[in-house]
């Protein structure tokens, strides 16, 4: 079977004014359809980077990358917000939710972005049951906690039914009990939603809470591992 | 959800920068919108007034300037007399479907203004038609020692039938026979009286100061003011070259305020941009979060350009309400310093007018939205995202 992530010889550098910093230094991995995988290392060893480079928010410096077979270097920015509308669902650290929104139309507002999609209110609602937060549709972020925000991402990161869901320690704001909460949620759709799932953190004990740990350090991949 | 109700929202974020921006572009557009109505009404009040006249050729004694016959037709002073047979010799040409003459004087009255008083025909109401009673009847002879008085002037004091009024400078006392309907010009400060009774009270005997004159036909116009100037002692005034005139004096003052209405829009503009250009910046992170969910170039610049036309739309909104609410106020302003004012409404603003400004605030959104919106849309997603750390 085609894995939905493949990596080769993947490289990223960033230039700054002063140096240029290889971020990644020739990545090879895969992951399969339905994964749900944890990507785990020490800060800066490039996790963040990596899932920018899945996400389409950035580009690779030299090597391969390839989602569900398709080749994302070089793509233009037009191919690479088709991916980021339909593809990938985007989960940070920092929740982002849009502040003069309610949690409903925070949910809603990929489908918005997305001409080749009716925006479903069933399926904002439907979503928003799924992460627990029925009866806080109309809230606006400010009047949600911070699990619950995260929670409200996640939804939002389903809008357009991607096929992978892409999380940059999304438990990183959150205390232990919400954390938790947050990767119960995550293998839940991994699961029920059939999405494949990668999520970055620190966290050992969370990180089995998944299905496979991929280890990173100083740009390359050191370890993959089945959990259990 | 529409990307209109974000754009909104983001609008109603800032409340006070917003209404600031808005009440920016609500000021171009009430100078601009009181501006054309006002050259729209003036010249309506004034083909209006002229057209009223009833007469398109007026012939008046040469040296009474131009100016002067201005003021005459409003009431003014430095008025001159021509013999009363130049009347005799026009009035067998037969291009000439109506003519009327007049004989008019002006007293001042104790403790200023004036009155004029006016010498008149029965021909008069034929050029005249409009100029029908609201009380009264005409002369009873053409000598008598009556007078028929307009509107205005018999409501400013306070005249009806019968009384008897005294004329300044003169030892006659006449009797009101006849009060004018409301004409909407200048007629209606005049005291009339019949021409013969005036030519002799005010000892002009054989005196004219004017000759209204209607054609048969337009086009004949400037044929028979050319055989006219054969006549030596008069001058031809065709109410066309009046209305010129008087238009070519105020453009002076147009000039003015329509760079006045320039400088109000350039700087609606900037604000607008630089309003929407902040706004852009502050939400750097928040549009890069939207371009990672799936928002694409266009729809960034979309939402950003629907955020200057809602203010721009606004602002034209309000606008056009201070304009229609404070235009009474400014053509109070205005006349004092116009140097005719003719009667009626100065400032006409017509429903197409507000619709014409609508439309151009709404183009002055589309315009000043381009570059913040390009901006916005050109956005690196992960730079964006990063900048908020
Ligand atoms: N925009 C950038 N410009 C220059 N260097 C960068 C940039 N972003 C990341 N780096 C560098 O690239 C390396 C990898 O950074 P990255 O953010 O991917 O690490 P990370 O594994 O996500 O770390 P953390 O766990 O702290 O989030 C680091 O050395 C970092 O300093
Ligand atoms: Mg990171």
């Amino acid at each position: 079977m085609q894995p939905i992530i493949e990596a080769r010889n993947l490289e990223k550098i960033y230039k700054t004014r002063v140096e240029r910093i290889q971020a990644l230094k020739g990545l090879n991995f895969s992951v399969e359809k339905g994964d749900f995988t944890a990507l785990m290392g020490p800060s800066g060893a490039g996790k963040t980077t990596l899932l920018n480079l899945i996400g389409c928010l950035d580009t690779s410096t030299a090597g391969e990358l390839l989602m569900d077979g398709r080749q994302l270097d070089h793509l233009k920015e037009k191919e690479l917000t088709e991916i980021r509308r339909n593809f990938v669902g985007m989960v940070f650290q920092e929740f982002f939710l849009i502040e003069t929104l309610s949690a409903l139309e925070n949910v809603m507002l990929p489908a918005l972005f997305n001409p080749g999609k009716k925006i479903q209110k069933e399926r904002g609602a439907y979503l928003m049951e799924l992460v627990g937060l029925k009866n806080r549709m109309q809230h606006l972020p400010r009047e949600l906690s911070g699990g619950e925000m995260q929670r409200v991402a996640i939804a939002r990161a389903l809008m357009n039914s991607p096929r992978i869901i892409l999380a940059d320690e999304p438990t990183g704001n959150l205390d232990r009990k919400n954390a938790l909460n947050i990767f119960a949620i995550l293998a839940e759709i991994n699961h029920t939603e059939d999405v494949t799932v990668l999520v970055a953190t620190h966290n050992v004990k969370l990180a089995h809470q998944a299905k496979n740990i991929m280890y990173i350090s100083d740009g390359l991949i050191i370890k993959e591992e089945a959990v259990r | 959800m529409r990307l209109l109700k974000i754009a909104y929202k983001n609008i109603a974020r800032k409340k006070i920068r917003s209404l600031l921006t808005i009440g920016g572009v609500a000021m171009a557009v009430a100078v601009l919108v009181s501006l054309l109505g006002f050259n729209a009404g003036y010249k309506m009040a004034l083909n209006n007034d002229v057209d009223k006249m009833g007469y398109q050729v007026l012939v008046t004694a040469k040296g009474c300037p131009y100016e002067a016959a201005t003021l005459m037709l409003k009431g003014g002073g430095g008025l001159r007399y021509m013999d009363a047979d130049v009347y005799d010799r026009i009035v067998t040409d037969d291009r000439i479907d109506k003519i009327t003459p007049q004989l008019a004087t002006v007293k001042t009255i104790e403790g200023g203004g004036f009155t004029m008083y006016m010498g008149i025909e029965d021909s008069y109401t034929e050029l005249k038609p409009w100029a029908t009673f609201k009380e009264g009847k005409w002369f009873t002879s053409p000598e008598a020692l009556e007078v028929i008085i307009g509107y205005e002037a018999a409501e400013l004091e306070q005249r009806t039938i019968g009384d008897q009024i005294f004329i300044p400078d003169t030892r006659e006392i006449l009797t009101v026979v006849g009060i004018f309907e409301r004409t909407g010009t200048q007629d209606d400060g005049v005291i009339f009286l019949p021409l013969k009774t005036a030519q002799k009270i005010f000892d002009l005997p054989d005196q004219l100061t004017g000759i209204g004159i209607k054609l048969k036909d337009l086009g004949q116009l400037s044929a028979f003011e050319e055989d006219l100037y054969d006549e030596g002692s008069i001058q031809v005034i065709s109410l066309a070259q009046v209305k010129g005139t008087i238009l070519n004096l105020i453009s002076s003052a147009q000039i003015l305020v329509t760079s006045v209405a320039i400088i109000a829009i350039f700087v609606a503009i900037v604000g607008v941009i630089n309003t929407i250009l902040m706004s852009v910046f502050e939400r750097t992170q928040e549009i890069g979060v939207m371009k990672a969910i799936g928002a694409g170039n266009r729809q960034i610049f979309q939402l950003i350009w629907y955020e200057t036309i809602i203010i721009c739309t606004m602002g034209g909104l309000l606008g056009s309400l201070f304009a229609l609410a404070g235009g009474s106020g400014v053509e109070y302003f205005v006349k004092r310093f116009l140097p005719f004012a003719p009667e009626g409404n100065l400032i006409y603003i017509s429903p197409q007018l507000i619709l014409f400004s609508l439309l151009g605030a709404i183009a002055l959104g589309l315009f000043s939205g381009i570059y913040p919106a390009l901006r916005a849309s050109l956005m690196k997603p992960i730079e964006a995202i990063r900048s908020g750390e």
